[in-house]
């Protein structure tokens, strides 16, 4: 197995017929186990290029490589993200009507035939995020640093080989935020995740091991 | 957790906008099971007045499927009786009157011969039968009596001018018969001005299998020009009564029907709309699109059944209270049958289906990274 996990190969997004280079010509290595933060401005492109790392948005030239495979093999790109990927939202986007312990069993509808599976699963993720004691909690009813912590259970319901944050903290006050940052940080140390982190706060950023700074749609450093 | 969780939540997310859902469901399906339930009744009962009395064929003048409006020669009974496989054959004469008592429009009257027929069967639970010699006497049906107002002994205006004593009130195993009145043949000839003159005959025959009936029924037919002879059921699926009721039943369910799949669509869509960054949530973390568009169809038809359920219920209700008011109560049997619930369960579902379709298409049109934006 090769050790890249994900490769951006020239890779641009054009939107509005060509006008906007949203991301121009970006090539990425990101290697398994690393935790690499890509930083900027907002409009430098580097939540397209985290959508397309996920194969949330298919690239308009360029090729993104995932385990060696060209995602546009995929005839399915919800196949791909159910088994490969995690994502964690800025703004949590828990399904307000089910509980944490439900929440978190969503994406393993895709992968898990047995409900009490799905279940059992569910709660183990929930005590790895330390939110065993509120299971039965519903999103309106748990703070919301607790909130995002669902969230990043639910980003590892179906052991993803990568994990995409998009600004994880920008709800967050800087308590909450260093919690979820140290989270993460323990993911990656403890269970050798590879992480993606969107952000443009230098403080978090350094708990990656590498960042990456973009603008205009290109990376600068 | 399974997906019905899932549904049974986002359905009692917006406990008003299901209600109102619930609600355009659940008139088009009363209107349905109570409309073409009170026309199924209505056509039950009229077989019922025939089956009871075991008469096979119905002889009529051709091409008028009204009955009222049929003429035939009363002296034609005898050559019906003289045909190899007849057993018995009545006249009978049929006619439609208002009623200024009771402000009632469009009530029967037969005209029956007297004798062991199906006047000698009648049962009659106040008064007494119509007997030879009786002249300007009539009889009620229980319903009827009781929408009227009418106890033995009364005077009955059955014409505008001429009123006729109650000797007696009878109650008939249906709705229709229990709805009209019965004057003697000759009475009621006399009364109309058709002397000589009947609507139909009904015959009897031995032995009653198929084969027969219809033979005797061809060689009725070669008896006179123009004579209609049909066998119980077919003459009375094909009435205009009835053929009238349910085209007006189905006119009525389809608009309604229309209305609810609008109210369905809207509300539905709505929903979707608010719903659009969770649809795309959903896509972002690994659902395929069938999944979602199965979560979006299941909460609309678990909104149609309910709609299917609280519409029985009403239709149940209404049929109840149209059986009980004097105006409807002598058309209106208060019994909905099974299959017309079925009926109105299963244009429920299609409801659902087609009402989630659209909504379900929009709610994965929109790609996720569009929907994440989307506030």
């Amino acid at each position: 197995m090769s050790d890249v996990l994900v490769r951006a190969d020239r890779v641009s997004k054009t939107y509005e017929d060509g006008r906007i280079h949203a991301v121009a010509e970006v090539s990425l290595d990101i290697r398994r186990g690393e935790f690499v933060a890509i930083m900027g401005r907002s409009g430098s492109g580097k939540s397209t290029l985290l959508n397309l790392l996920g194969g949330l948005d298919r690239p308009s030239a360029g090729a993104i490589f995932f385990e060696d495979q060209n995602l546009q093999t995929y005839g399915d790109l919800a196949w791909f993200r159910a088994r490969k990927l995690g994502f964690v939202f800025q703004s949590f986007h828990l399904l307000p009507v089910l509980t944490a312990l439900e929440n978190v069993q969503i994406p393993m509808f895709e992968t898990i035939r047995s409900a009490a599976r799905r279940r059992e699963r569910a709660s183990r993720l929930l005590a790895l995020v330390g939110m065993d004691g509120r299971q039965n909690h519903l999103p309106k009813q748990l703070s919301v640093g607790e909130r995002q912590r669902v969230a990043v259970a639910r980003a590892l319901a179906n052991e993803p080989a990568l994990l995409l944050a998009d600004e994880p903290t920008g709800n967050l006050d800087s308590e909450n935020a260093l919690e979820i940052l140290r989270l993460l940080a323990r993911l990656h140390r403890e269970q050798g995740m590879t992480i993606v982190m969107v952000t443009h706060d230098p403080e978090l950023a350094s708990f990656a091991q590498r960042t990456i700074q973009m603008k205009d749609g290109r990376i600068v450093a | 957790m399974h997906l019905t969780t899932v549904v049974v939540r986002n359905v009692f997310r917006r406990p008003a906008r299901s209600a109102l859902t619930v609600a355009g469901v659940s008139v088009a399906v009363a209107a349905v099971v109570a409309l073409v339930g009170i026309a199924r009744g209505f056509e039950r009962s009229l077989r019922a007045v025939y089956e009871s009395r075991g008469v096979d064929l119905m002889v009529v003048r051709a091409g008028s499927t009204q009955r009222f409006s049929s003429v035939l020669d009363e002296s034609l009974g005898e050559k019906i009786a003289a045909t190899p496989g007849v057993a018995e054959v009545l006249p009978g004469l049929a006619e439609v009157v208002a009623s200024e008592d009771g402000d009632m429009t469009g009530i029967v009257v037969q005209g029956l011969p007297l004798g062991p027929g199906p006047l000698g069967r009648l049962q009659i639970v106040s008064g007494r039968n119509l007997q030879p010699g009786d002249e300007r006497v009539v009889l009620l049906g229980r319903i009827l009596a009781q929408g009227l107002g009418k106890q033995v002994g009364d005077m009955v205006e059955v014409v505008k001018g001429h009123a006729y004593r109650v000797v007696g009130i009878y109650d008939a195993s249906n709705v229709f018969e229990n709805g009209s009145m019965i004057l003697t043949l000759k009475d009621l000839q006399r009364l109309m001005g058709r002397q000589g003159e009947v609507t139909h005959f009904t015959v009897i025959t031995v032995p009653k299998d198929r084969q027969s009936v219809e033979q005797v029924a061809e060689r009725i037919r070669a008896l006179a020009p123009n004579l209609d002879v049909l066998p119980m059921r077919e003459y009375i699926e094909t009435s205009v009564e009835i053929r009238t009721a349910r085209a007006a039943a189905w006119l009525t369910s389809t608009i309604a029907l229309i209305i609810a799949a609008i109210v369905m669509v809207i509300t539905m869509l709505t929903a979707v709309f608010e719903r659009t960054r969770e649809f795309a949530i959903l896509q972002a973390i690994g659902w395929r699109q069938r999944r979602i568009i199965q979560m979006i169809l299941m909460e609309a038809v678990l909104l149609a059944a309910a709609g299917a359920v609280v519409g029985t219920l009403l239709a149940i209700l209404l049929t109840q209270g149209l059986a009980r008011l004097p105006q409807t109560g002598r058309l209106v049997s208060g019994e909905i049958a099974l299959d017309v619930v079925l009926q109105g369960f299963v244009l429920a579902l299609m409801l659902g289906i087609a009402g989630g379709l659209l909504p379900a298409w929009r709610a994965v049109r929109i790609a996720p990274t569009e929907g994440l934006r989307h506030e």
